[in-house]
């Protein structure tokens, strides 16, 4: 199996942050809690479900769910 | 690198600061542990952190032992004075992240402070109060002055008001 | 006063301590203070003795931004 590059990486990356954004159920994201809306976001951005969940202040399998009911897929 | 181990009792005031992300003019890297984290309770504060983690100027940085034989070591000492106020977990913590990893100690922590002035040796690493940050951010020209005393008198006002 | 801190040593410490718990009582809103409930008005007495935030928000058990957010509406300077 070939390694990735790091332009592949970052391809992947990218391509994770689009689809993440997209979707999302930004509607049901706006309505929730601050912390749990900047959570949210902010794992739309970087995909960091650990780091997200200590945002969120939730254990990491609670976040997930969290992030099904938003919609937003794991990349 | 220059790295910067922030705590909550620094995050608390400069984040209400209109030019906080000043701070990454500075360091390269700041490090967090999972208590500020927890602790952060205003959206002006959870706003920023979030700003700075996604944007990779921050980085959450988990405890291992090391951390936690370094805390428990200064715990001791500091409960072995009575000159040192008590210090708590997330303070601690952001010493010991420091002395790991080589990073200044931000903070505006009396017990921290404290334990530095009254045990250099215990806790190596420099200690920057917000003053001492934006004494730096003078120096690099990022606000401007004319004089130390005017920087000195624009670091009073910052932290008294809020509001430059 | 404002001081580098690596500069610092006991003896500053000992005459921060004064002048800032002296700033601290001087500077604060008494009226607001005397205003609020029980444990807050405690809670920021307490800071302006010591000037330690931490150790006040632990002993009276109030999240730390929210006493620093009091403290800020009470007129009372953050200091060492």
């Amino acid at each position: 199996m070939n390694e990735l590059s790091v332009e592949e990486l970052k391809a992947i990356e990218e391509w994770g942050k689009k689809v993440r954004r997209e979707k999302a159920n930004w509607e049901f994201i706006r309505k929730l809690p601050s912390r749990l809306r900047k959570a949210l976001e902010y794992y739309i951005e970087t995909g960091d479900l650990y780091v997200a969940s200590r945002i969120a202040g939730l254990k990491i399998e609670e976040f997930n769910e969290l992030r099904i009911k938003a919609g937003v897929p794991s990349t | 690198m220059k790295l910067a181990s922030l705590d909550t009792c620094f995050l608390i005031d400069w984040a209400l600061y209109r030019h906080r992300d000043y701070i990454t003019k500075i360091f390269d890297k700041i490090l967090v542990s999972e208590h500020v984290l927890r602790e952060i309770y205003s959206s002006k504060a959870l706003d920023f952190v979030t700003e700075l983690l996604s944007k990779g100027f921050m980085t959450l940085v988990p405890l291992t032992s090391q951390e936690e034989e370094i805390a428990r070591r200064l715990i001791t000492t500091a409960l072995s004075d009575p000159r040192i106020p008590e210090l708590h977990e997330t303070e601690v913590y952001a010493v010991a992240i420091a002395l790991t990893y080589n990073a200044i100690i931000v903070t505006e922590n009396k017990a921290v402070l404290w334990l530095k002035v009254y045990y250099p040796n215990e806790i190596p690493q420099p200690i920057w109060r917000s003053i001492d940050v934006l004494l730096e951010l003078v120096k690099r020209s990022v606000i401007k002055v004319n004089s130390v005393e005017e920087a000195l008198k624009v670091g009073r006002r910052v932290l008294y008001r809020h509001q430059t | 006063m404002a001081y580098p801190t690596e500069l610092l040593t006991p003896k500053d410490l000992e005459v921060l301590e004064e002048w800032g718990r002296r700033v601290r009582r001087e500077k604060a809103n008494w009226k607001f203070i005397n205003s609020l409930p029980d444990k807050f008005r405690k809670a920021l007495e307490y800071y302006i003795e010591t000037g330690d935030i931490r150790a006040a928000s632990v002993k009276f058990d109030i999240n730390i931004y929210l006493l620093n957010e009091l403290r800020i509406k009470a007129g009372i300077p953050s200091t060492i």
